[in-house]
C-alpha cells in the first residue's frame, strides 16, 4: 500500500487533461491542410487572446501560404531530415532535447540521496 | 504554470540561454557546497540547491525547450524532426542516467554533491551550443521562420531581422 499510494498519486494530473481533451479546440493547422478553413478560424479564435485576434480570418491565410510553400509532391522522408536547411533545424531539436538530459536536471531525480544524507547527520540512529 | 506568463513575454532564446546559465552556476555552487568537509550546514546547502536546481529548469530552461521543439523543425517534416530528436532524447538519457547513478554512489564513483561539477560542465558545453545556434523565433509567424532559416540568419542577429510582409525568400 505505501508504494502504490505515490504511483496511483501520479494519474491526478493527467486524468483531468485526459478528460478536458475533448472539449479543446482542433489544431487549426491540421484543419487548414484539409481544407476546412472556417473551422480553422473558428479554432484559431477560440485558442488566441481574443484582443490580439479579432477575426483569426489573418492567421489562417498565412496558415494557408505556409503549408502552400511547404507542399511538395513527395511524400516528407527521413532522409529530408539532413539536408540543407532542414539540417540545422533537424540539429537544433536533437540537441535541446538531449541538452534536457545535460543541464543538470538529473540531479533533482537524485534529491533523496541529498535529503537522506541530511536526515542522517540529523538523526543517525533513524536510518539504516 | 508560472513559465506559461514567462513565455508570453520573454524570448524563447532569452529565457533557455539565461536559465542555463544560472543552473550552470547554481550547479558550480552544488559542487563547491559539497567540497567542503561534511557537515550540517554542507548537507543542508546541498540539499536545498539540488531542489533550487530543480524547480529552476522546471521554470525556465524546460518549458522553452518544448516551445522550441514545436517550433524550430519545418512544419511538413515536423512529426519526423520530433520523433528523431525524441530518439536522440533517449540515446543521451540513459546513459546519463546509469553515469549519474554512478557517480553518486559510494561504490561507484562515489563523488556525492561534486556531481554538481560534472554537470555544470556538460550545462555550460549545452549553454554555450544554444548562444551560438538557437534562434529567437519568439513573434515569428511559420513563414518568416521559414525565411529566416533559408537566408541562414545567424542565430544572435534573427531578433533584429526585419522581414517584408511580402518577401518568400
Amino acid at each position: 500500500m505505501a508504494i502504490r499510494v505515490p504511483i496511483a498519486l501520479q494519474w491526478l494530473f493527467p486524468t483531468p487533461l485526459a478528460l478536458l481533451i475533448w472539449w479543446g479546440p482542433e489544431s487549426p493547422w491540421w484543419l487548414v491542410r484539409k481544407g476546412r478553413l472556417e473551422d480553422a478560424a473558428k479554432a484559431v479564435r477560440r485558442l488566441g487572446r481574443s484582443t490580439k485576434m479579432e477575426s483569426g480570418s489573418d492567421s489562417v491565410e498565412m496558415m494557408r501560404r505556409t503549408v502552400e510553400l511547404e507542399k511538395t509532391a513527395k511524400e516528407p522522408s527521413l532522409i529530408e531530415l539532413w539536408k540543407g536547411t532542414d539540417r540545422y533545424r533537424t540539429l537544433i531539436v536533437c540537441g535541446v532535447y538531449a541538452a534536457q538530459n545535460l543541464t543538470g536536471n538529473l540531479i533533482a531525480n537524485q534529491a533523496v540521496y541529498f535529503f537522506e544524507r541530511k536526515l542522517r547527520s540529523f538523526v543517525p540512529t533513524l536510518l539504516p | 504554470m508560472l513559465s506559461w506568463i514567462l513565455t508570453t513575454y520573454v524570448g524563447r532564446r532569452t529565457i533557455y540561454v539565461w536559465g542555463s546559465a544560472f543552473n550552470t552556476l547554481l550547479l558550480v555552487c552544488l559542487g563547491i557546497a559539497a567540497s567542503f568537509k561534511e557537515s550540517n550546514a554542507s548537507s543542508l546547502a546541498q540539499a536545498s540547491l539540488g531542489l533550487i536546481v530543480s524547480v529552476l529548469f522546471c521554470f525556465g530552461p524546460a518549458p522553452a525547450s518544448w516551445v522550441i521543439i514545436g517550433e524550430t523543425s519545418s512544419i511538413r517534416l515536423r512529426p519526423l524532426t520530433t520523433g528523431v530528436g525524441r530518439g536522440c532524447y533517449y540515446a543521451v538519457n540513459i546513459p546519463c542516467i546509469y553515469l549519474a547513478s554512478y557517480m553518486l554512489n559510494p561504490t561507484g564513483g562515489n563523488l556525492g554533491g561534486k556531481c554538481g561539477y560534472v554537470w555544470a560542465g556538460t550545462g555550460f558545453i549545452c549553454l554555450v551550443m544554444a548562444w551560438i545556434w538557437l534562434p529567437e523565433m519568439k513573434n515569428r509567424s511559420y513563414r518568416e521562420i521559414d525565411i529566416l532559416f533559408n537566408r541562414r540568419v545567424p542565430a544572435r542577429k534573427w531578433s533584429k531581422t526585419v522581414i517584408d510582409i511580402n518577401d518568400d525568400h
